[in-house]
C-alpha cells in the first residue's frame, strides 16, 4: 500500500516538475521569438519583417502616447528615433513584400512631432520636408493646418 | 550479515523503481507542458502582435481614408486588406474574430470612398464583401444600412 503511493507521488512529482520546466522554456522561447516580445526571430520573408516592424512602430507609438511617459522628454526623443530607425527598414521591407503602408504619413509625423518638442530643430527647411511629406501621402495642397490639428489630436489624449 | 545485504538489495531495487516512476513522471510532464504551452503561449503571442501591427497599419490607413483624395485613402484601404490577408496566409493571425471585424470595417469604407466618387458597382460590391465578412462573425441578418451607420458612427472618432 504504502509502495503504491510512494510510485504515485513519485509520477506526480516527475509530471509537475516536467510541465513547469517544458511551459516556463516553451514560453520564454515563445516570447524570444515573437514580434511583441524580443522579436529575435529573423525571417527572410519581406513579409514576415514588415509584420515585426509595424509591431515595433505601434509599440513605439503607445510609449509615445502613454500618460507616464508625457513629461519624459529623453524617451520621447528616444523613441522617435526608433520610429525613423523602423520607418526606414519599412520602406525596403514593404516594398519587397508589395505593400505600400502610408510612411511619408508616418515619417512627417515623426518630424512634426521632433520640431514642436525642440523648436531649435524647427525652421524653413523641415517645414518644407513636412509639407512634401503630407502632400505626398495624398492630402491636400493646403493641408498643413489640418495635419496639425491631427497630430494634436492624436497626442494630446494620452493611454 | 547475508539479511543486511538482503535488506539493502532490497533499498537499492525499491530506489531504481522509484526514479523511473519519476522519470516517467518527467516525460509525461514534459509533453503536457510543451502541448500546453505551444497552444496557450503561441496563440497569445499571435494575438498580441496582431493587435498592434493590424492596429498601427489600420490608424495610418484611416487618417489616409479621412483626409487623403479618395483615390489614395482607398489604396491604403485596400492595402490594409492586403496586409490582413498576408498575415493570415503565414499563420500571424491569433484572432480571427477581430480580423473578420477589421475586414468588415475596412470593406465598409471602401465603399464610402467608392461613393464619393460615384463608383455605383463597386459600391454594390464593397457591401456585399462586408455583409459576408460580417456574417463569419456570427451575424447572419446584419443589413447594408446597420453596417453603414455603425462605420460612420466609428469614424467620427479618426483624427
Amino acid at each position: 500500500m504504502l509502495r503504491s503511493l510512494f510510485k504515485v507521488l513519485s509520477l506526480i512529482t516527475g509530471a509537475a516538475i516536467g510541465f513547469v520546466v517544458s511551459y516556463s522554456a516553451v514560453t520564454v522561447r515563445v516570447a524570444a521569438m515573437s514580434p511583441v516580445g524580443l522579436g529575435l526571430g529573423k525571417s527572410s520573408d519581406p513579409f514576415f519583417r514588415t509584420y515585426t516592424e509595424m509591431v515595433r512602430l505601434g509599440e513605439a507609438e503607445a510609449v509615445i502616447h502613454s500618460c507616464a511617459n508625457k513629461a519624459n522628454i529623453a524617451s520621447q526623443q528616444a523613441m522617435s528615433r526608433s520610429e525613423s530607425g523602423v520607418i526606414t527598414e519599412l520602406r525596403t521591407d514593404a516594398k519587397s513584400a508589395g505593400l505600400t503602408p502610408p510612411l511619408d504619413l508616418v515619417a512627417a509625423i515623426v518630424e512634426l512631432r521632433s520640431s514642436l518638442r525642440d523648436p531649435k530643430l524647427s525652421g524653413p527647411d523641415q517645414e518644407r520636408d513636412i509639407r512634401n511629406l503630407v502632400r505626398q501621402s495624398g492630402w491636400p495642397d493646403d493641408s498643413e493646418a489640418a495635419f496639425k490639428m491631427v497630430l494634436t489630436r492624436l497626442d494630446g489624449a494620452c493611454q | 550479515m547475508t539479511s543486511i545485504n538482503a535488506g539493502g538489495s532490497k533499498n537499492r531495487r525499491s530506489n531504481r523503481r522509484l526514479i523511473i516512476w519519476i522519470l516517467a513522471g518527467l516525460a509525461v510532464g514534459i509533453a503536457g507542458g510543451t502541448v500546453r504551452a505551444s497552444q496557450t503561449a503561441t496563440r497569445n503571442s499571435k494575438s498580441l502582435s496582431q493587435w498592434v501591427a493590424i492596429s498601427e497599419y489600420e490608424n495610418l490607413a484611416l487618417l489616409e481614408y479621412k483626409h487623403a483624395d479618395p483615390i489614395q485613402g482607398k489604396q491604403s484601404l485596400q492595402d490594409l486588406l492586403h496586409f490582413m490577408d498576408s498575415a493570415e496566409a503565414r499563420g500571424l493571425i491569433g484572432d480571427k474574430h477581430t480580423l473578420e471585424f477589421d475586414r468588415t470595417l475596412t470593406y465598409v469604407r471602401i465603399a464610402f470612398l467608392d461613393e464619393k466618387s460615384g463608383k455605383a458597382e463597386s459600391v454594390h460590391e464593397d457591401m456585399i464583401a462586408a455583409v459576408e465578412h460580417s456574417r463569419k462573425l456570427g451575424k447572419e441578418n446584419v443589413s447594408e444600412e446597420t453596417l453603414r451607420r455603425d462605420v460612420a458612427g466609428l469614424d467620427s472618432y479618426i483624427p
